[in-house]
């Protein structure tokens, strides 16, 4: 068997995080009139300037890396999976659920119910999107963007004052706190702020077994299978209909897990306001987009967002900006960084002359492995 | 009985026609835009523009009408983005809306907050009149659909753009450029948007953030109800904007999930159960030349 080595797979996504990072530098100057240089050094302290703010970029980077494992799969089925913020609401609310209503519970059975939990309903809520995909043909990328809204609108009806999860007695649109038992426990504390739970191992365990699971098992070989040829694939005796719904259930429980490890590792409750507001699904489109699809290239490029938004908290402490300024600025470089992996035409045209210049033509040379 | 005629059957209507010209005019516009062959999911992205822009330029100006202006200008300008990558880079529809969703929400916002810092945009601003409670952008929403109606399927140009959609091999055959014709749909489709955007942040006279709330997704699902037709969409963003308007008054039960129905309708659609939703033939294709 030969194996490509892509000199194209890891130069065009890098070349596109700089390009738009040079977006970013130019907007801000224009924007703000900041020193674009000055700012960007404020971003590099800030993700991983210190151990407390390697914990920041760490923490940041694991729900996200969950939901871009969440794209991949469904990529490799042949699936757009837009409704990872959908899925990982349903785990969270899932999450919460066990976290505030089954009392307090030994050991660390509690927070891993929880996660197995949150796997489940996330992936439920994706499973669906792949039965009506296969069962009706209904296009998986506006069911989902349906499912996202539905999902948050439960979940507002649930936290909403007299809702059913809502804590009651209190005027807050909130949950009664999560049993401590519930919450992820801490490993590393690089400063007395920074608390790195097990979200982050939970995130890289879940990029290991996605990486077996698609490369290693005879589901992986089904996914991908019908992600190229869904119809040689169903003539040779694997149902479609079936692999697409457990793609889309694996999906849904990687976002699932995302967002049960964004709440029980940040949060105290299950708040209202944060429904609506949630992003890590969009976010994962665009890891899985720079991972190029694999597992480990969405713990990479989860990290490399991770490093953003944390640097991103960096650029604010340093220039005592009003809160979230930066933030938003890391989301326009996110949005730059796919738009320019998805005109990847470009960079591949420039990753071919890069490679050129190495003495290599073509840009991608075939290699036994 | 006369109280129950003028909050239910005045005000339902009355809110109706706020919740529903927005998703008119974006459900409009990704009307254009599908009926070129592109895929637009980004209209939320393009609304949040709008919204924005309408406040600060009328804000700079103290004038709505340029407000407006500058909302489908803001909205064009991403649209023009999602064009380039999608028609001339051939970039995957879906990956190129996510980008600028992301792109929107995030420039957007960040302005806000270095444009108008965190006290907000101020109270005092230029927008159009709404007499007897009623936007003079509603007559508007609705006078678009009648020429978007009269446009798509009366002219050549609308015959030109529905070629484009369903075979653009064939429209460029018969000398149709259809690279012409979708950036000329997709920027439409961002100044409709944008004009949507407006509308939600000048009916309460503010930019806030997350305030298009969803209402683009929203547009894009009428847009499916409609089955890519003006005035089934007109109606199936009347009925989204009269359950938005249900939800907002109801003194009993919830809101939230009232405020559901839209998607689950979506959903219901889109599974055949009422009649299947069918897209425009080459809607999320690429086309090459050759």
């Amino acid at each position: 068997m030969t194996r490509r080595i892509n000199a194209e797979a890891i130069l065009v996504p890098f070349l596109a995080v700089i390009a738009a990072m040079a977006v970013g530098m130019v907007l801000t100057y224009l924007v703000t009139g900041w020193d674009p240089f000055a700012a960007y050094g404020s971003l590099i302290r800030g993700a991983v300037g210190s151990p407390s703010a390697i914990g920041a970029t760490m923490l940041r980077s694991a729900p996200i890396i969950l939901t871009g494992l969440s794209v991949m799969v469904a990529f490799r089925a042949g699936l757009f999976n837009i409704g990872g913020n959908g899925q990982a609401i349903m785990g969270l609310i899932l999450a919460g659920v066990v976290g505030i209503k089954l009392g307090s519970l030994p050991g660390a059975s509690h927070w891993i119910v929880a996660l197995v939990g949150a796997a489940i309903a996330g992936g439920l809520w994706g499973a669906l999107a792949g039965f009506l995909k296969v069962a009706r043909g209904a296009h998986e990328v506006v069911v989902t963007i349906m499912l996202n809204y539905i999902a948050i609108r439960f979940g507002e009806y649930l936290l909403g004052l007299g809702g059913p999860l809502q804590e009651k007695g209190s005027s807050i649109p909130a949950s009664k706190s999560f049993e401590t038992s519930a919450q992820l426990p801490v490993f590393w504390r690089p400063d007395p702020f920074t608390e790195v739970h097990v979200g982050v191992l939970v995130a890289l365990l879940a990029a290991g077994f996605a990486w077996f699971l698609i490369g290693r098992t005879a589901l992986g070989y089904q996914i991908r299978a019908v992600g190229l040829q869904p119809d040689a694939a169903e003539y040779g005796g694997m149902s479609v209909t079936k692999i697409t719904v457990i793609a889309m259930f694996i999906a849904g429980a990687f976002a699932g897990l995302g967002g049960a490890v964004a709440t029980l590792g940040e949060l105290e409750r299950l708040q209202k306001s944060e429904l609506a507001v949630i992003q890590i699904g969009f976010a994962g489109i665009a890891v899985s987009l720079l991972g190029r699809n694999t597992a480990f290239g969405c713990l990479f490029a989860g990290l490399l967002m991770g490093a953003l938004d944390s640097g991103a908290v960096g650029i604010q402490n340093d220039n005592t900006l009003p809160s979230g300024v930066a933030t938003k600025l890391i989301g326009v470089i996110q949005g730059v960084i796919v738009l320019f992996v998805g005109i990847d035409l470009v960079f591949r045209r420039l990753s071919n002359r890069i490679v050129g210049v190495f003495g290599e033509r073509g840009g991608s040379g075939m290699v036994k492995s | 009985m006369e109280q129950f005629i003028d909050v239910w059957i005045f005000g339902l209507g009355i809110a109706t026609l706020t919740y529903a010209p927005p998703l008119i005019f974006a459900a409009l516009g990704g009307l254009f835009s599908e009926r070129s062959g592109i895929v637009n999911i980004a209209l939320e992205g393009m609304m949040t523009a709008g919204a924005f822009f309408a406040i600060y330029v009328s804000v700079q100006t103290g004038s709505w009408v340029i407000g407006l202006v500058g909302a489908m200008l803001a909205g064009m300008a991403l649209a023009a983005l999602h064009a380039v990558a999608t028609v001339t880079f051939q970039a995957d529809q879906i990956v190129s809306g996510t980008a600028i969703i992301l792109i929107a929400a995030g420039l957007v916002n960040f302005l806000n907050l270095t444009l108008f810092g965190a006290e907000g945009s101020p109270a005092e601003l230029s927008t159009p009149p709404k007499p007897g409670g009623v936007s003079l952008l509603v007559p508007l929403a609705l006078a678009l659909v009648a020429l978007t109606a009269f446009v798509v399927f009366k002219t050549p140009f609308g015959l030109r753009l529905r070629s484009v959609g369903e075979h653009p091999r064939a429209a460029d055959t018969v000398g149709i450029n259809v690279y012409r014709m979708r950036y000329i749909a997709v920027i439409i489709s961002g100044a409709l948007a944008g004009l949507g955007g407006a509308f939600i942040s000048f009916n309460v006279s503010s930019y806030t953030e997350n305030m298009v709330a969803g209402n683009g997704f929203i547009a894009l699902a009428a847009l499916i109800v409609g089955k890519w037709k003006p005035v089934p969409v007109l109606f199936a963003c009347l009925l989204f904007g009269f359950s938005q308007g249900l939800a907002s008054r109801l003194p009993f039960g919830s809101p939230e999930l009232l405020n559901s129905i839209p998607y689950i309708i979506t959903l219901v659609a889109l599974a055949g159960f009422v009649g299947k939703s069918v897209a425009p033939a080459a809607v999320g294709k690429p086309y090459v030349k050759h």
